[in-house]
């Protein structure tokens, strides 16, 4: 086990930069997580790690030695692929031993090591069997066994539940969780899904057109997204942007929209762009009564009911559609006419131009 | 039926074996005209045997289907109106959007004229005038979604059968897909049937859904009532992500108080004691069943709420977006609990346990049917 | 089970007499040969043909390997032909080792074209210019270089053109299955600490054991039977069975019976490799389900 350091890796094929200048740094012992779209340079960045491609420039450090030109198999990293990868023509045992086997580890000391990561892998009963009959859960397990058996610096996972329906894929995200706070293997991982990064990381970096967008703890993305792209890819339903005109009144500021005017309380010194975005994410809605001076009269369009909430599709009267998440508690149809209001201190604001996140200062 | 005018389709006692092996069971069913249906439930349960039936796809072994009021089971596919849109949509390829939505028609031997009026006529209800001369192949996904629908809508059928239409895009999308589904459903106001496995896509997407067990029906209900009241242990346990936390009891009466009971776990339930011995009739076993988004740490007002005699201690916190998931273990059984995102709660922490009393679900032992 | 009713006992009988019919035509000339094999002289020709032998005989087997033997009046007909032995003992070497080194070359080709791109697309298009041309135009000047290398009428002449002749089938028929090897599956093994060549020989290489099996099948048919090469480059020592067929062929005409019994004796051997190899051929073709 081990930290890795990545300086400023680009990677590009043909005319698409799939890397385009990333860096970060990853503790020993850290589960850190690449989460971006499909095409963001999250698979890529992993097999630069692993060797599987060569970097166009830039270094790669692991337990601070220089990886740049070690062959694969000498760098001692594992991956689990997308599509579990596990040699088909092998017993789950065989699968399991095989990074140990070339490694000329003697074969008692395989059979403890390869019981032992089954045992808690869960995957005893499989050992004889070849992954033709495997599940989708069973062969990650597999992989996941042959990747930790023999620990290795660091673990790259590329999203390795994708296909996975939802109940698998949570039983497997809890038990990944669970394996590395036990093992402290450094582990990266990449992945399209926030909920499943969420569950697992210390930390998140959220990547697009191979570039970092913002690195942090979930909440800190969650919460406070540095630009539109995070605030509309993490979180479902997404956060709702609304474009305004920023006008000043004396020293306040005031956000107006067909619909609404949001006032904001002076701050001292605050410049705020013309155009900006209004960012409030659906649970933060909350509904009012007609009476309330910030009431903004919406028609429900759609109700969708999730567990003890619903999702709502709200339309302004210009046409501007918002989601909502309500409590059940709150009894709305398709057709009715209610009031809702966004609570002041749950407002991200965007620039219109640059969709970089402007901090309002503390009052 | 009263409104036997809005009834689209009906079943009755329908029924299928497949060598033996009894796909579906004596399934009585109405489809109000309108409505979006949802089939769910595990895999093997005959929700997409029924589909088949509906479509004409399988015979049944048994019983009937009517499309308005008109017998229809031994009629083929074709002869029957009704449009079937497929898993992942099917497309062609290296058609464009045009001749997608043209061929249905052209094989019906539709007159030239007539079928460039109706693709053009359903292009534009579903917005998809504009990309009526691309290629199927390079269309984004809702796109595709609109196409196929309106490939099967062009010739008019009565009702729309879906088979897990999202089953393999992959999350995230699957919502976004799923919230553009329901709002072209809405904007066309067609009937549609809509079998899947996930019970949040029939929770979000149903006008009704029919809970499907072991080829019979579970529960069939607003999904607002299933949630709200599971009919029987099946369903109580199918819905709801993470599922209903369902514990076994024992029932007591201690002089003028009632309790649930499981070792030196205990919950004070006085104010249900009539309804509970009335639906007991003896028995002193049952499942007591609390969704994890209703249980709450305390302090509890007094009225409304029962508490736990044990205090739970967390054992895994498991954030998500807006939500932790948290496993509890109170006295011997191990229980789910959903609070917000910014709840600080800590693995080992230890809390009094409660939730509100009207929130609660009882199950008999035995028949599984719910109590109360 | 159903019941069938009338008109379905109708369809499925109808069914059945179109399987018989197509049977009855792939298998007729099959037949005709084995029947041929068994007449005598005076039956090969005979108007109206019969498929079963009047006077079923196996002195065409005889005359095969013992030329001067008089059984059924043949042997004066045919004095002048060697026995088949020789025949068949050159087809025994040359065809296995050509085949064997064929598919071997084309293995580790494909594998380098299709995993590292080697010679990048062009290579593979290349390599298939070899088939490109009617064999007969290399005739000329391999004979010079063959004359110079004095490797006129050997066995080894054979091999390298059999070999040569039959790498880019074999090139093309491997990357089909190589490609099915998921990339992943020879990644992760290198991950796990496996050298290039070990990684192809345990991994790769007995995944595609069903598509070597299936190449070296074909091609190894494809050799057997090549006539034309081996009639230019081989006249007493190297020649093969193909050779030996046309040898029948006299001045008095063509004698029917000994080519159809040694066209039976030499279809054994492919027939026996086709079975041997019949288990790789089926899970060659399904490896590449093991994927999810």
């Amino acid at each position: 086990m081990a930290s890795a350091q990545i300086v400023n890796l680009f990677k590009s094929f043909g005319k698409v930069q799939a890397v385009a200048g990333l860096s970060f740094e990853v503790a020993d012992g850290e589960f850190f997580c690449l989460l971006g779209p499909p095409g963001a340079g999250k698979t890529t960045t992993l097999r630069l790690i692993a060797g599987l491609e060569k970097p166009d420039s830039g270094q790669i450090r692991l337990g601070g030695e220089s990886m740049n030109g070690v062959h694969p198999m000498n760098r001692d990293v594992a991956m689990v692929f997308e599509d579990v990868a596990l040699y088909p023509h092998w017993t789950a045992f065989d699968n399991i031993a095989h990074p140990l086997k070339l490694r000329k580890v003697p074969a008692q000391e395989i059979r403890r090591q390869v019981i032992e990561v089954a045992e808690m892998l869960h995957i005893t009963h499989l050992l004889d069997r070849k992954p033709g009959t495997f599940s989708g859960g069973e062969r990650r397990r597999v992989a996941l066994g042959r990747a930790l058996v023999r620990r290795p610096r660091v673990l790259l996972l590329d999203q390795p539940l994708t296909d996975l329906d939802a109940k698998i894929r949570q039983e497997m995200s809890n038990e990944l969780k669970r394996l590395q706070v036990e093992t402290r293997q450094t582990m990266i991982y990449a992945t399209h899904d926030f909920e499943e990064a969420v569950g697992m990381a210390d930390r998140i970096m959220v990547v697009n057109q191979g570039k970092e967008v913002q690195t942090g703890t979930a909440e800190e993305i969650y919460e406070t997204p540095q630009t539109t792209f995070v605030a509309t890819f993490v979180g479902t339903p997404a956060m709702n942007l609304i474009p305004c005109h920023a006008a000043q009144e004396e020293n306040r500021w005031s956000l107006r929209h067909p619909d609404f005017h949001i006032n904001l309380p002076a701050f001292g010194e605050l410049a705020l762009p013309q155009e900006a975005i209004v960012g409030i994410r659906p649970e933060h809605i909350a509904v009012t009564s007609e009476s309330d001076p910030r009431a903004i009269p919406v028609r429900v369009d759609i109700v969708q009911i999730l567990g003890d909430e619903q999702i709502v599709d709200l339309s302004m009267q210009s046409g501007v559609v918002v989601k909502a998440i309500l409590p059940l508690t709150i009894d709305v149809r398709p057709g009715d006419q209610i009031s809702i209001r966004f609570p002041l201190e749950r407002i991200v604001l965007f620039d219109g131009k640059s969709e970089q996140r402007i901090v309002l200062p503390a009052r | 039926m009263a409104d036997q005018q809005n009834m689209l389709i009906r079943l009755e006692r329908l029924r299928k074996e497949f060598n033996g092996v009894i796909a579906v069971e004596g399934l009585d069913l109405d489809v109000v005209e309108g409505e979006f249906l949802c089939f769910l439930g595990p895999s093997g349960c005959g929700k997409t045997t029924t589909l088949r039936m509906i479509a004409g796809l399988e015979t049944p072994t048994a019983g009937d289907v009517y499309l308005r009021g008109r017998r229809i089971t031994h009629l083929p596919p074709q002869q029957r109106n009704v449009g079937f849109v497929f898993q992942n949509y099917a497309l062609f390829w290296h058609m464009t959007v045009y001749e997608n939505l043209a061929f249905g028609l052209r094989v019906r031997n539709v007159a030239p004229a007539d079928i460039d009026h109706r693709v053009k006529e359903i292009a534009a209800s579903l917005e998809l005038t504009d990309v009526l001369h691309e290629r199927a192949r390079r269309l984004d996904l809702s796109t595709m979604q609109r196409v196929a629908m309106a490939r099967t809508l062009v010739t008019d059928p009565e009702v729309l059968l879906l088979d897990e239409p999202l089953n393999n895009f992959r999350p995230g999308l699957r919502e976004m897909m799923r919230g553009e589904l329901k709002r072209w459903q809405m904007h066309l106001g067609r009937t549609m049937i809509y079998v899947t496995h996930d019970q949040e896509e029939a929770m979000t997407l149903g006008d009704r859904i029919l809970v499907m067990n072991a080829g019979r029906c579970a529960q069939l209900d607003t999904p607002r009532h299933i949630y709200e009241h599971p009919a029987n242990l099946f369903v109580a346990s199918f819905i709801g992500r993470p599922p209903m936390n369902l514990i076994d009891v024992r029932y007591t009466v201690e002089g003028e108080k009632a309790f649930l009971v499981r070792d030196s776990l205990r919950l004070d339930i006085t104010p249900l004691r009539e309804k509970i011995e009335r639906a007991l009739a003896g028995e002193t076993q049952l499942v007591l069943g609390v969704r994890p988004e209703h249980l709450s740490p305390g302090p509890f007002p007094e009225e409304g709420w029962v508490q736990f005699s044990l205090p739970a201690v967390v054992d895994l916190v498991q954030p998500l977006a807006r939500k932790k998931f948290l496993d509890l273990k109170i006295g011997d059984a191990l229980i789910k609990m959903v609070v917000s995102g910014t709840a600080p709660f800590r693995q080992g922490e230890r809390f009094p346990l409660g939730f509100p009393l009207h929130r609660i679900h009882l199950f008999h032992p035995t028949t599984e049917e719910a109590m109360l | 089970m159903r019941k069938m009713n009338g008109s379905q006992i109708l369809a499925s009988s109808i069914r059945w007499l179109i399987g018989l019919l197509i049977c009855i035509v792939v298998m007729l000339p099959i037949t005709w040969v084995l029947s041929i094999s068994l007449k005598p002289p005076e039956e090969w020709v005979a108007y109206p043909p019969t498929l079963v032998p009047l006077k079923p005989t196996f002195s065409n087997y005889i005359i095969l390997f013992q030329p001067g033997n008089p059984v059924g009046g043949i042997a004066e007909m045919v004095s002048s032909a060697e026995p088949v032995t020789r025949a068949f003992i050159n087809s025994l070497i040359v065809v296995p080792i050509a085949t064997a080194a064929s598919v071997l070359i084309g293995f580790l080709a494909s594998y380098a074209t299709v995993r590292f791109q080697a010679g990048g697309a062009t290579l593979p298009l290349f390599v298939l210019t070899t088939r490109m041309f009617p064999p007969v135009a290399f005739a000329v000047p391999l004979l010079v270089y063959f004359r110079m290398l004095n490797l006129i009428d050997t066995q080894l002449a054979l091999i390298l053109m059999y070999t040569g002749f039959t790498i880019a089938f074999s090139l093309w028929m491997m990357r089909g299955f190589i490609e099915g090897v998921p990339r992943h599956v020879e990644e992760a093994a290198i991950l796990d600490g496996a050298s290039p060549w070990r990684v192809l020989l345990t991994i790769t290489l007995p995944l595609v054991r069903g598509g070597l099996a299936a190449t070296g099948l074909f091609v190894f048919i494809l050799n057997w039977t090549e006539f034309l090469l081996a009639q230019i480059f081989t006249s007493r020592e190297a020649l093969t069975i193909p050779v030996q067929v046309s040898h029948y062929v006299g001045a008095v005409g063509r004698f029917y019976g000994p080519m159809a019994a040694l066209g039976i004796v030499a279809s054994i051997p492919v027939v026996v490799a086709g079975y041997i190899i019949q288990r790789y051929l089926v899970t060659g073709f399904t490896f590449g389900l093991v994927r999810e």
